[in-house]
């Protein structure tokens, strides 16, 4: 599974501009639970590879507290020895959430790109 | 000889200068539109000039036969033929761009149906025609092969008017603004009324037929326009009756704030 940016940023600004900034209109959230779902229940995610995505977005405090305090506190992953992080069955399902949170976003723009071909 | 024939003349001539007038309108708003809609502009521009033109040559064969010029109407029905094979082309086109996006897919699936009004209009000219057979009303014709019909009721007409039913369903069901949904449902539903009552036109059985199908077109196309070039006082009724509020309260709230 690919985890493309540039896309994530996209619909974390949609959502953002809807009023829904925490969820799916967080980017950090967002990228943070797409890589840790990339790796599945069986896989320990190390936080250098949270990293290599949440670096051009966010500074490592940030995505760290994050973790801490939303991830761990919530149930969404458990930390595994230092610095490993593996999902939870909850955290799969706020990842199938985010994902149709994307899917729900494309829908709308290929909307928005239909009518906006039909003249006015 | 009947004043029946002149009046489906005059409603010829009418849809003629309805249809012009919305052609020259579209043309003349065009810089207007988004860079995206411009292909479909263009498809809107020729399909309403291609109904003009069959509708042009109708006008002129009713003419012809409330004259008695029998020759003179075979010839104008053969010409007319061609507007009428075509038409689906730039339709296609129109909503196949609006559903992909994409001008090279839309060009490719339009000259498809391209071929199809070739083949049309071959088995027509090839086979003739089976008339004019004149009444007060009307001047019909039958079409004297049933690949011609098989042809364009398979190819030039069921498909493309399940493509407009399709792409006027994907829009109802979208949670879009409601003035913008009425705009294009509208702008769908005369199109659609115009393509059918026209197939309706040429296979009508008789006279009678004819002129209520033109009728149809002519409201169609009036529909059509209003759509588009909705008069400012229209407008502004419609949005007084939606949301309760006139312009100018508007303002006198503008002052309240001030």
């Amino acid at each position: 599974m690919e985890i493309d940016i540039p896309f994530e940023q996209e619909v974390a600004n949609f959502y953002q501009s809807m009023g829904i900034t925490a969820g799916p209109g967080d980017i950090q959230y967002r990228l943070i639970l797409l890589v840790l779902a990339k790796n599945g229940e069986d896989k320990v995610t190390r936080f250098s590879e949270i990293r290599e995505y949440t670096d051009k977005i966010a500074d490592r405090g940030s995505i760290g507290s994050k973790l801490k305090a939303v991830f761990q506190l919530e149930g969404l992953a458990i930390k595994v020895g230092h610095g490993g992080y593996i999902i939870t069955h909850k955290g799969l399902l706020a990842a199938d959430f985010m994902k149709s949170t994307s899917d729900y976003y494309r829908k709308v723009k290929t909307v928005e790109k239909i009518i906006e071909r039909i003249p006015a | 000889m009947s004043f029946g024939l002149l009046l489906n003349a005059v409603v010829c001539f009418a849809i003629v200068l309805a249809t012009s007038a919305f052609a020259v309108s579209l043309l003349h708003n065009k810089k207007n539109q988004k860079q995206e809609s411009a292909p479909t502009i263009n498809a809107l521009i020729v399909f309403w000039s291609l109904v003009g033109a069959f509708f042009l040559f109708a006008g002129l064969r009713t003419l012809a036969a409330y004259g008695n010029f029998n020759d003179l109407e075979r010839t104008l029905y053969y010409i007319g033929s061609i507007p009428f094979a075509l038409v689906t082309v730039p339709l296609v086109y129109f909503i196949i761009y609006v559903i992909l996006g994409d001008t090279r897919v839309s060009f490719g699936v339009s000259t498809v149906f391209f071929i199809f009004g070739g083949i049309y209009l071959i088995a027509l000219f090839g086979f003739g025609v089976i008339g004019p057979s004149n009444s007060d009303w009307g001047s019909t014709f039958g079409v004297n092969s049933d690949i011609a019909i098989n042809v364009y009721l398979s190819g030039l007409f069921i498909v493309p008017t399940s493509m407009i039913l399709g792409l006027l369903l994907l829009i109802l069901l979208q949670r879009i603004p409601k003035r913008l949904q009425n705009r294009i449902a509208f702008s769908l539903v005369a199109i659609s009324l115009i393509f059918d009552f026209m197939l309706l036109d040429n296979i009508a059985p008789s006279g009678a037929t004819q002129m209520a199908a033109r009728i149809f077109i002519f409201i169609g196309v009036v529909l059509g326009f209003f759509v588009y070039f909705t008069p400012l006082s229209t407008e502004r009724d419609i949005m007084e009756n939606r949301f309760g509020l006139a312009q100018t309260e508007l303002l006198d709230f503008e002052d309240d704030d001030e």
